[in-house]
């Protein structure tokens, strides 16, 4: 029995490893079978993604023979022997040829057509871009059967095999670019015509706003009313805005127009840095930011190149830093790449804490008028400009602007300059800390108290202002209103330094200075010219006449020291004379007072040199009309003499005899207004002798009044301008004359209800 | 933690498969909190197994079927049983299975089981694995939007059950429940930080993408350009059997779904079925309508370059924690992968021996939908149902 129950379970578990055995053979059968049904499938399923991939192929093919047929351009398809395996035909429609030209050698196909020259540089480029890989394009003219020079933009690029990449030969593109050209060249000239408009408009502008920035500053220091120092305080912080952006356009439009040189003078960088500092300084007030400079000790004192041009790529990017940073830091890091014994690299970054960059946006930054971000920064003002203008300007100054940003982090602008250098001599440790110290208030510099000064400009408005800043530096200050004045008292008395304003009646600043020069005693002494050009290439053109240097006007503080201090000879300097601070003299009741009395006797002057026809004169005493009436803020007057001003230097006689009288009615009426604030009365034209003058009766009187009307009745405002000039030809009372210029005002501005009023008080005043 | 994965071969002899796996694990020592995670040939019976195994250990045993499996030292295997240890004395494996879903009971029965879990632990729970069996009536993305609206902060990671193709006898088991339509939910608690990644490989033939104008779930009806099944038929790839999962094996349907903060993530579905009536196909993943899709092929040749590529990601998250041990990875793959590699099939797992850590233990299953977190362009990160698509966690 145990034998027969131990084979059973010998049996039984020899039954149970074949069931097993059994079992994994069949699960195998069934996994191939199973296996055997996917690959049918997945081989089916490959066919018919084939089929797809293949009807894809052929549509495509299909695509790509109506696109090449129908393309404007002429594609060429040439073997590595430079023979041609296929053409478009654009080629025979352009050429004419009746033969065809595939399989022949590119040489033969295009025999006809280019020239033989032509033809060989060809070939050149395309064993080029065979054995380069790189394609290569260029630009050439061409005539062709139909029409004669043509202009052709000839690409030529690697052909490749897909499968390894092999190159099969070159594709050759020809692609007819003569509108395209044409068309660049009209959109370059529209450019350029709009760069000069801009160039012009902004210059114009600058004027005015001068004259606002200055009597905006003149409020806020005599202003007792705290409302009204806002509000001038809000006027000119606008102003300084307004300009900024306007003397962003005009360098843009100078540099697009290429009207800019870079100058080559010796210069420090601690200049440099002492007006970054200031401006960034003042800039920061506002704000919760720290500014750091790491300035490199090893710069060469003494660099040679462009500083105001390095300067205003540094501001910019500055003001950009800190227009983006709401807080943390902004800094500055000037370190040198010495390239050769008088030749370096100064590179410099600008990193700030701020919002950054977006990626989107980065592609976009240096271009011009184009503001990224613009959700964001809707804010923050200007034109889109200033990084165009700093990559345009590190770029003629042989260098490279790059930027770094993480945006929400922060953004870092580096960019190198070439410069030269001279001398040894080494920057040195600079600490911001001085720099602004330095820089926190406008204190002169220096005090010369014995230091002979002399001022010329006919415009005694300016004299003033001139003078108030002088005299923070000296007691001796003469005053001369003309060239003739000034070279009398130089041959009088000898000055140490002399400011001529440029523009000036009968003898202009370049001829005075001219003369003064002859004298034994000035043939060294500096003659700076006062002017309110300020193009670029103004200062070198001012050096060639013969100037020693040029303080542009409205007179900025840290020019006129930087220039008296360069000026004048260390014999007669003392450290700070003075105690106070530095201001200088106002536009105040003086100077009103003088632009009243001055007025007094233009008021006559200007219609007498019209009657003379002195066009010359009368220019120049609307220019110095323009500059005062810009300087206390009267806009309107500035602008209307200006008018004068171009009529003049466009000898424009009809314009100003018509217009004369509306701009003296305007220039009468500022000067009433100023009587009553300065005591200085207007005299009535009553000094004007009317002698000569036939006197009206009733009835004449009488039938002018109904001439008048009948003029205005009919709106013929040129008869009745030419009826009022008429009757200015008879005695009239001041009374009289004066309804009658400012009927003359009325009906340039063609103020009929005006024109009205004037008629009745003119009649009620016939017997006065 | 410390992890363990051991494979046998023998799926007949459940006892001597059960004393083969024992053996293999002896060195391996067993601490306070452990669970056991099975995936087996859908030819075992699993609760026999289970019942081997209970013989020798105490601890929870949760399971899936598979078609085919990957571990740490056998690799790839397309039959057979794996068996990984999860063993630790400071953290928690709590599992436990829902009742029977329906379409209906689904939400409530799946919160309820997760909620039983979590008040059976101590600690909060940093990662659930979920496995569920493929069930018509509901589908992966439901699973994972039920178990997401409970605790969104919790990453999900798991997969659907496979088998033979036939599609209709996978099924999960935990201890001595096997089913069809339960779902095994397992919450981890403790020290650990779960990483993740999740690859696809598909030739991007840059073919149109045509937005879905008609769907519910997994259905879609309609697209730009008429009826999905008018669509195919007009692209060539017309299908005449309603079953179409083999038929469309080769190939996948690349969706670009919009997640809840209107960014699109890209996942991949496979086709299950199709209904020539209506000319509507179902998908095992969901595709809502707004959904842009197109139809893709696998890229045979890259599948082990994105095995490659989702390791290579993990492991360099894995950096990021260095006074974290890692020794786990779970990882699941699309059934549909292992296929299209054909005379090749032991890729993955050979890709996966090669990668795996020193140290570390890797156990993976080949299934019908993967359940992974997935990043959107900006770093959201979104519990996501998936198809085709190689996952990873490591922990």
């Amino acid at each position: 029995m145990e034998v027969i129950e131990r084979t059973k379970e010998m049996l039984e578990a020899e039954i149970k490893q074949l069931t097993n055995q059994l079992r994994k053979t069949n699960r195998k059968i069934e996994r191939l079978e199973r296996d055997r049904r996917i690959m049918a499938v997945l081989f089916d399923q490959s066919a018919k993604l084939r089929n797809i991939n293949d009807a894809e192929v052929k549509r495509q093919s299909f695509y790509n023979t109506i696109l090449l047929e129908n393309s404007p351009d002429i594609f060429f398809l040439l073997n590595t022997e430079l023979v041609v395996r296929m053409v478009t035909d654009q080629f025979y429609k352009i050429s004419n040829l009746n033969i065809q030209v595939v399989d022949l050698p590119i040489r033969t196909a295009l025999c006809s057509v280019l020239s033989n020259e032509l033809i060989t540089n060809l070939e050149k480029h395309c064993r080029e871009v065979m054995s380069s890989s790189q394609t290569q394009s260029f630009i050439e003219h061409v005539d062709t059967s139909t029409s004669l020079n043509r202009i052709f933009e000839i690409s030529i690029s690697p052909a490749r095999s897909k499968a390894d990449n092999q190159i099969l030969g070159v594709i050759l593109v020809f692609r007819d670019i003569t509108d395209l050209v044409k068309a660049k060249e009209r959109a370059e000239e529209a450019d350029q015509a709009k760069s000069n408009f801009l160039a012009n408009m902004s210059h114009e502008i600058r004027t005015p706003m001068n004259a606002i920035i200055g009597m905006s500053e003149f409020i806020l220091r005599d202003a007792p009313d705290s409302i009204v120092r806002e509000h001038a305080s809000q006027i000119k912080t606008a102003s300084h805005s307004l300009l900024s952006i306007i003397n962003d356009i005009l360098d843009f439009s100078k540099i697009e127009a290429d009207r800019f040189e870079l100058n080559q003078d010796k210069f420090s960088l601690s200049s440099v840095l002492y007006n970054v500092v200031a401006i960034a300084t003042a800039r920061m007030q506002d704000k919760d930011l720290k500014f750091e400079l790491n300035i490199d000790p090893s710069i060469p004192y003494t660099l040679i190149g462009d500083e105001r041009r390095l300067q205003q790529v540094i501001i910019n990017l500055i003001n950009n830093a800190i227009k983006f940073t709401p807080h943390g830091s902004v800094t500055l890091h000037i370190w040198p790449e010495i390239l050769s014994d008088n030749k370096l690299h100064l590179h410099c970054s600008v990193s700030d804490t701020g919002i950054g960059i977006k990626e989107e946006d980065r592609s976009q930054l240096f271009q011009s008028f184009v503001r990224v971000d613009t959700t964001r920064n809707r804010s923050i003002e200007g034109t889109g400009l200033g990084l165009a203008i700093c990559q345009r300007l590190v770029k003629r100054m042989n260098g490279k602007i790059t930027f770094y940003s993480v945006y929400g982090l922060g953004t870092t602008f580096t960019f190198y300059i070439e410069c030269s250098y001279s001398g040894k001599e080494t920057l040195g440790v600079i600490d911001s800390k001085d720099l602004r110290n330095e820089s926190q208030s406008f204190e002169p510099t220096f005090s010369a108290p014995n230091l002979n000064i002399l001022v010329v400009d006919d415009n005694t408005v300016n004299l003033k202002v001139a003078q108030g800043i002088f005299k923070s530096y000296s007691n001796n200050i003469a005053l001369a209103t003309s060239g003739i004045e000034a070279i009398e008292l130089a041959e009088k008395k000898t000055f140490d330094i002399i400011f001529m304003d440029h523009m000036m009646p009968i003898m202009d600043g370049e001829e005075a200075m001219q003369h003064i020069r002859q004298l034994p005693q000035y043939a060294e002494t500096p003659i700076v010219v006062l002017t309110a050009n300020t193009i670029s290439g103004a200062r070198d053109s001012y050096l060639s006449m013969g100037f020693s240097d040029f303080l542009p006007k409205p007179i900025d503080l840290k020019q006129a020291d930087a220039i008296l201090a360069k000026f004048t000879p260390v014999e007669f300097k003392q450290d700070f004379a003075n105690n106070g601070s530095f201001v200088p003299n106002p536009i105040d009741q003086e100077i009103l007072e003088q632009v009243a009395a001055e007025g007094k006797e233009k008021l006559l002057l200007l219609p007498k040199l019209v009657e003379q026809k002195d066009i010359k004169n009368y220019t120049i005493q609307v220019h110095a009309l323009k500059s005062v009436a810009a300087l206390i803020g009267r806009k309107s007057l500035s602008e209307h003499a200006l008018a004068h001003e171009k009529a003049g230097k466009a000898k424009n006689l009809r314009y100003i005899e018509k217009d004369l009288d509306s701009l003296l009615y305007e220039y009468r009426a500022l000067l009433e207004e100023l009587a009553t604030k300065t005591k200085v009365y207007v005299s009535e034209p009553e000094s004007e002798p009317q002698v000569n003058l036939q006197k009206l009766s009733e009835d004449q009187f009488a039938e002018i009044i109904t001439r008048f009307e009948g003029a205005l009745e009919d709106f013929d405002l040129d008869l009745l301008t030419e009826f009022i000039n008429e009757t200015k030809h008879y005695q009239l009372n001041p009374t009289q004359l004066n309804i009658l210029s400012s009927m003359q005002a009325a009906a340039a501005a063609f103020d009929y209800d005006k024109l009205n009023e004037l008629i009745v008080l003119l009649k009620s005043k016939k017997g006065e | 933690m410390a992890a363990k994965t051991v494979y046998t071969e023998e799926i007949d002899d459940l006892e001597l498969a059960a004393a083969e796996l024992h053996a293999k694990l002896k060195d391996f020592h067993i601490m306070k909190n452990t669970l056991g995670i099975v995936f087996c040939d859908v030819e075992t019976d699993e609760i026999a197994l289970v019942e081997e195994l209970h013989k020798y250990y105490d601890f929870p045993i949760i399971g899936a079927t598979t078609v085919a499996m990957i571990t740490t030292e056998d690799g790839y295997k397309d039959t057979g049983i794996s068996l990984m240890v999860l063993t630790c004395n400071y953290g928690e494996f709590c599992a436990d299975v829902t009742e029977e879903l329906t379409a209906e009971n689904a939400q409530e029965e799946i919160t309820k089981t997760y909620n039983k879990i979590k008040t059976s632990m101590n600690t909060p729970e940093k990662l659930a694995l979920v496995y569920a069996p493929q069930m018509t009536h509901l589908t992966g993305d439901s699973i994972v939007n039920y178990l997401t609206a409970i605790n969104p902060d919790v990453h999900l990671f798991g997969g659907i059950a496979s088998d033979s193709f036939d599609l209709t006898s996978n099924r999960i088991f935990y201890n001595d429940i096997s089913s069809r339509s339960r779902i095994i939910i397992v919450l981890i608690g403790g020290n650990i930080h779960p990483v993740f990644q999740q690859q696809y490989s598909i030739i991007d033939d840059k073919g149109v993408m045509s937005e879905v104008t008609k769907s519910e779930e997994n259905v879609v009806y309609e697209v730009t350009g008429g009826k999905l099944l008018d669509v195919l038929n007009l692209k060539g790839m017309g299908i005449a059997k309603a079953d179409a999962y083999i038929e469309f094996v080769g190939s996948v349907f690349e969706a670009n779904i919009k997640v809840d903060n209107g960014e699109y993530i890209s996942v991949m579905r496979d086709l299950r079925s199709v209904n020539v009536e209506d000319g509507s196909a179902v998908f095992l993943g969901n595709v809502p309508v707004g959904s842009k899709m197109r139809l893709c092929m696998l890229n045979k040749e890259n599948i082990t370059n994105s095995v490659k590529g989702a390791f290579k990601d993990v492991i360099a998250q894995i950096k990021d924690h260095p006074d974290y041990k890692y020794t786990t990875f779970l990882c699941t793959s699309c059934a549909g992968r292992f296929l299209n590699l054909a005379t090749e099939p032991d890729a993955e797992g050979k890709a996966c021996q090669e990668l795996l850590p020193e140290g570390m233990t890797i156990c993976a299953m080949y299934s019908y939908g993967e359940i992974c977190p997935t990043y959107t362009p900006t770093g959201q990160c979104y519990n996501v149902f998936h198809n085709k698509t190689f996952t990873l966690v490591a922990f």
